[in-house]
């Protein structure tokens, strides 16, 4: 297990992670200061040091020397190295996503409200004010709320003896205090569950055209230049089915914003974009990198020896596919 | 040569120009566009044409009086419109106090968060009365800022008219009558942040004019600007793992003094009963930054600082897994900080602990968060970003580049804990980044994820930050175990007592640690049922830690101990730390956690673990392996001075305080009126004093000995694992040829191979596979 000791030489300083970390800085200040001109600027910033990364990496060719290294020992053995870093790194992002959905199911699950609403149950209970045949708290939870925690609020007031008014379900800042998630507004009607169709549709889809690419890629019978054209056409393609994910994307936010006012004013409208806008902010990285690629693939970058980058890319891409097949239903459909 | 300059000067110049920004900020409270609706955003160029009158600004305040402010602004330039048209606006802010419109002019002016600003009707005038009503504290000083923007009316109508307006700013500062009597006062309120700002530009300073000098004694014939800029460069773009780690321990060094600076300003504070050496903001930003400081900026950077140095080293990699991505987890790091004290610049700190609870942390204006919390929340999520990458990147290597011989199960411990911490880490932190995302983005773009006013739910936020926070405590105290692990292995001239059962305990402790998270919110109201859960997993993990104890125990009495430094250090956290355990036991019992939660008994808990745990884990960690990255020993007679002079220091401060909490006195207080309390609390301060003061033997000690150290050679200590193979300082790559690691037992010749069994398995020392 030796290395050839010109390897040593090999040892090369980046400028990128300290640009790109500056940008990092100088974006999240601008933000926080509400200046947009700061905000900019980082943005640049960051985008210098994600292109000095990318000089770094172009002459990549998949070889030791470039840092390709082969696992050894217990559980990688024999896998790339940046195949189980990809891996780990997934493990994190499926944390994340557990995150998002840990909060919001707390709140589906009507945790809180219930809480206050449960008190109030049992005063009336205690003070003999409680509806007729309504002895347990339970029974009176469920004459207030439908099992999707839609409040019943004419029943409640009977069924609490008046303790629950209307103005239970309306909180100090005048929104409702109950949720109204955005699956009720877009299964309302075809054309609002439309778009959230086809783009489960595009995003599956391009997980198939990445896979393709990837196949073009590692074919060593195709002609060199036959090849880079397939790669980067199917790369093309990923990179169009995605765009019209987000373009779709911002057009039902415009939509549930400006005809249903639902905005991040409730709670539920705060899980609903914060999640969905998570999830396109990952499609739209994606989307980044794939530019990358594709412009790799129209120099003649990809080839079978170096085309597992495209593997590892696909990776994410289909962890971002995935993570999209359950918030379509948890947030769309349900 | 010269590309090289114009880069590292041009980058050194950005960051200079970020720390000399700083003091200019004043975060919004409620962020971006908030409150853009009828308020004044001033449009057009800020020209200073546009002349504010204020009259009836008074010159010093009563508490709770009102004061009638009567704004005008005027422009002989801008004539404005008809009286109909748009002509003119304002916004003003005070830093304390609250708002209301004058008499007949309810119309026309309106309040805001922190201030006020005219109506949509009120845009149609250029003098307004405002009803400002001074705060009930007169130790204070209350800024004012004003806005006026004088407007020519094409506003009128659709589409935006905001040209040819010109806005201006009008300032004022007044003191509270109390600031202002006993002359002299008024410069004593704004001591403390002086102090404190003075002390850590003054440490930089020195700080960058000793890495000049290290540079300049490197080659003093050669020094010029280019070889300057050349050497920067190579710390600045450094991949390799030794130098980053490097850069992660004089980083956390750094913090390390700063965070102990602001502890001695609020000590100070607590000394006496009824002080006000700090006012209560000052307290709380000082406290907050203090405990961030501690964790995240020292103790988190030092424990990354030895995983860099030493993981490649003992498991015989040449690197780590991503060089690149270790880098960047640094600089993330790194700027993290400029964030997090943003705020504290400007005397507007985070005050929101290093727990950062909701819905005080995520609300602005008189009741809320200062304005300094919103970066210090944007900085805590770079602080998640970079932990993730180099805990990707740890655990990346470990898994996949461990050296012939270096299997699981003959791995060194401190790999082995530094695995275990890496891999909490990494899984809690999510929680964390999506908490403090929510959080940050209830502060800025107004979500109302916390917000109860508006159905948001503030306790989602203990939960969100304990799933994380509790294996946080583990993650910085796992690695400090594997420090002592190896250091009384070597000590005792022996392998370490029972191998496996301390790997299973790792593994144990890594796994617990995630199912005991409610143990700090046994008194938030939650579900009585979910309470008692936490209660046992709780006190469960006393078990793993139990066996560690007995385990360090069973290595001395089996070894002959020699009595270097880092031996003491390791000795003194045995000591320590099973006493911070045993405090931490009283906790999962619900019943005494009522009494107990929120006191100092809980502060004297988690600084006998983090101080007498983790600090003097990565202290001993310092004696052990300076050498390695030096090749030359630490002065073993001032760290003698040091060790005894941190260990009695540190018992004498935080002892006392189980009796304080017991007692029942708050933490995160600025100050208390029970005299009976003023006699511990002096002592306490004073030998956090005399405490911090030795920390200054240690930092010379590293400078001294780098220079004039004894040499080390290989292996000074007679150490068994990969890392004393290599040369010290080691080559770069770390490794010429990979090596192969032998058996402990066998090396070290401590146990015969023994039968099978179980129980002599887990007894045994490090197994063989
Ligand atoms: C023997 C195992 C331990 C047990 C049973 C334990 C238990 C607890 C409990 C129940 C609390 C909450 C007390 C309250 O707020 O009322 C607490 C607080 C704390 N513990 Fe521990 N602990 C243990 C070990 C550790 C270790 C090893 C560390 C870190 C190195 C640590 C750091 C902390 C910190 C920082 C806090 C305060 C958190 C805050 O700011 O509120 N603990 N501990
Ligand atoms: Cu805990």
């Amino acid at each position: 297990m030796s290395y050839d000791d010109h390897d040593d030489h090999g040892h090369h300083g980046s400028w990128a992670p300290i640009i790109a970390s500056l940008g990092t800085m100088i974006f999240l200040f601008g933000f926080s200061e509400a200046n947009m001109g700061i905000t900019a600027i980082g943005i640049v910033v960051l985008v210098w040091g994600m292109f000095t990364w990318w000089k770094d990496d172009l002459p990549f060719d998949g070889s030791e020397e470039m840092g390709e290294l082969e696992a050894y020992g217990t559980p990688f053995g024999g896998m790339k190295i940046r195949k189980a870093g990809i891996w780990l790194f997934l493990m994190s992002e499926v944390m994340i996503f557990g995150s998002f959905f840990g909060a919001y199911i707390r709140m589906r699950s009507g945790w809180n409200t219930h809480w206050t609403l449960r008190d109030k149950a049992q005063e009336a209970i205690d003070t003999g004010v409680a509806g007729e045949g309504l002895t347990d708290i339970d029974s009176i939870v469920h004459a207030c709320m439908t099992d999707k925690h839609k409040p019943l609020v004419a029943d409640c007031n009977d069924a609490t003896g008046g303790l629950v008014n209307e103005t239970f379900w309306i909180t100090d800042a005048g929104t409702p205090a109950y949720h109204h998630v955005a699956a009720e507004y877009i299964t309302a009607d075809f054309w609002t569950l439309l778009p959230g169709a086809i783009n489960t549709f595009a995003l599956i889809l391009s997980s198939f055209t990445v896979v393709l690419a990837l196949k073009a890629a590692k074919n060593a019978d195709l002609e060199a230049r036959v090849r880079d054209k397939k790669v980067r056409n199917y790369l093309a393609i990923t990179l169009l089915l995605g765009t019209i994910f987000l373009i779709l994307k911002l057009w039902e936010w415009n939509h549930l914003i400006h005809d249903y006012d639902f905005t991040i004013s409730t709670l539920a409208g705060s899980f609903f974009y914060v999640t969905t806008g998570a999830h396109g902010i990952h499609v739209f990285i994606g989307l980044i990198f794939i530019t990358y690629f594709i412009y790799k693939a129209h120099i003649g970058g990809w080839d079978p020896n170096n085309a597992q980058s495209i593997e590892y890319y696909g990776l994410y891409w289909h962890f971002v596919d995935l993570a999209w097949v359950i918030i379509f239903p948890a947030f769309y459909l349900y | 040569m010269s590309k090289n300059k114009i880069r590292v000067f041009s980058l050194l110049f950005v960051v200079f120009i970020a720390l000399a920004a700083t003091p200019q900020i004043t975060s919004f409270p409620t962020g971006v566009g908030a409150n853009g609706n009828a308020g004044c955003t001033c449009h057009s160029g800020g020209a200073g044409t546009t002349t504010i009158d204020v009259v009836g600004m008074p010159d010093s305040f009563t508490g709770g009086e009102s004061y009638e402010l009567q704004i005008s602004i005027s422009n002989p330039a801008i004539p404005g419109g008809e009286l109909t048209a748009n002509m003119g606006g304002f916004r003003l802010f005070a830093s304390a106090g609250t708002f209301g419109a004058g008499e007949n002019f309810t119309d026309l002016v309106q309040e805001l968060e922190g201030g006020a600003t005219h109506t949509e009707l009120g845009n149609d005038v250029r003098d307004w009365v405002v009803i400002w009503t001074a705060p009930d504290s007169e130790g204070q000083i209350v800024d004012f800022t004003l806005h006026g923007n004088a407007v020519n009316g094409n506003a009128v109508g659709a589409g935006n008219g905001n040209t040819g307006d010109a806005w201006s700013t009008f300032e004022a500062s007044v003191p509270g009558a109390a600031a202002l009597g006993g002359g002299g006062a008024l410069i004593e309120q704004a001591e403390p942040y002086e102090v404190a700002i003075a002390a850590i530009s003054f440490g930089i300073t020195l700080f960058s004019l000793m890495l000049v000098y290290v540079f300049y004694r490197n080659n003093p014939e050669g020094f010029n600007l280019n070889g300057l800029a050349a050497w920067l460069k190579k710390w600045l773009t450094t991949t390799d793992h030794k130098e980053v780690g490097t850069l992660y321990f004089v980083y956390s060094f750094l913090f390390l003094f700063i965070g102990m600076i602001f502890s001695l300003l609020f000590r100070i504070q607590l000394s006496v009963a009824d002080n006000d050496f700090l006012t209560q903001d000052q307290y709380n930003s000082f406290f907050t930054l203090h405990g961030t400081t501690m964790i995240f900026l020292a103790a988190m950077p030092m424990i990354a600082a030895f995983a860099n140095w030493i993981i490649p080293l003992q498991i015989g990699a040449k690197d780590l897994a991503f060089p690149r991505i270790n880098a960047m987890g640094f600089w993330v790091l790194a700027f993290s900080s400029i964030l997090l004290y943003g705020g504290v610049m400007s005397g507007e700190g985070a005050d929101i602990s290093w727990t950062m609870y909701a819905p005080y942390s995520s609300s602005g204006g008189e009741k809320g968060a200062s304005a300094g919390t919103t970066l210090f929340v944007a900085g805590i999520v770079m602080l998640g970003m970079s932990s993730t990458l180099s805990g990707v990147n740890f655990i990346a290597t470990i898994m996949a580049m461990r050296a012939p011989g270096v299997t699981w199960m003959k791995m060194p411990l401190f790999t082995w804990s530094a695995f275990v911490a890496n891999a909490m880490l990494y899984i809690s932190l999510p929680a964390l980044i999506i908490g403090t995302v929510y959080l940050y983005l209830d502060r800025t773009i107004g979500t109302v994820f916390y917000t109860a006013a508006s159905g948001g739910d503030p306790i989602l936020w203990a939960h969100l930050f304990w799933f994380f926070g509790h294996p946080e405590v583990y993650v910085v105290i796992v690695p400090a175990f594997g420090i002592v692990s190896e250091v009384l292995a070597t000590s005792a001239k022996r392998s370490i007592f029972g191998y496996r059962s301390m790997v299973y305990a790792l593994a144990g402790i890594g796994v617990l640690g995630f199912v005991v998270w409610g143990h700090h919110m046994l008194t938030s109201g939650m579900d009585p049922t979910l309470r008692l859960i936490m209660m046992l997993t709780t006190m469960l993990v006393a078990i793993p830690t139990g066996v560690k104890i007995f385990n360090w125990l069973a290595t001395l009495w089996g070894g002959s101990l020699v009595f270097k430094t880092h031996t003491l250090w390791s000795l003194g956290f045995l000591v320590t730390f099973t006493m911070g355990g045993i405090s931490g036991m009283f906790f999962p019992v619900a019943g005494l956690d009522t009494h107990f939660h929120d006191t100092y008994f809980v502060v004297a808990h988690f600084h006998y673990v983090l101080v007498g745990g983790t600090i003097f884990g990565m202290f001993s960690a310092i004696y052990y392996w300076y050498p390695k990255a030096t090749g030359r020993k630490l002065d073993e007679k001032l760290g003698l001075l040091h060790f005894v002079i941190t260990f009695i220091g540190m018992n004498a401060v935080f002892w006392p305080m189980h009796q304080l909490g017991i007692e029942g006195m708050p933490r995160r207080y600025h100050t208390y009126s029970v005299d009976s309390w003023t006699e511990l609390n002096s002592f306490i301060t004073l030998s956090a004093l005399i405490m911090g003061a030795a920390q200054f033997i240690l930092a010379w000690n590293l400078i001294k000995s780098y220079k004039y150290g004894e040499e080390s050679g290989k292996d000074p200590w007679g150490g068994w694992s990969l890392e004393w193979t290599t040369t010290s300082p080691p080559p770069t790559p770390s490794f010429h040829e990979i090596p192969t690691q032998g058996d402990a037992n066998i090396d070290h010749h401590a146990y015969p191979e023994s039968s099978g069994g179980l129980f002599s398995k887990m007894w045994k020392g490090s197994g063989s596979k």
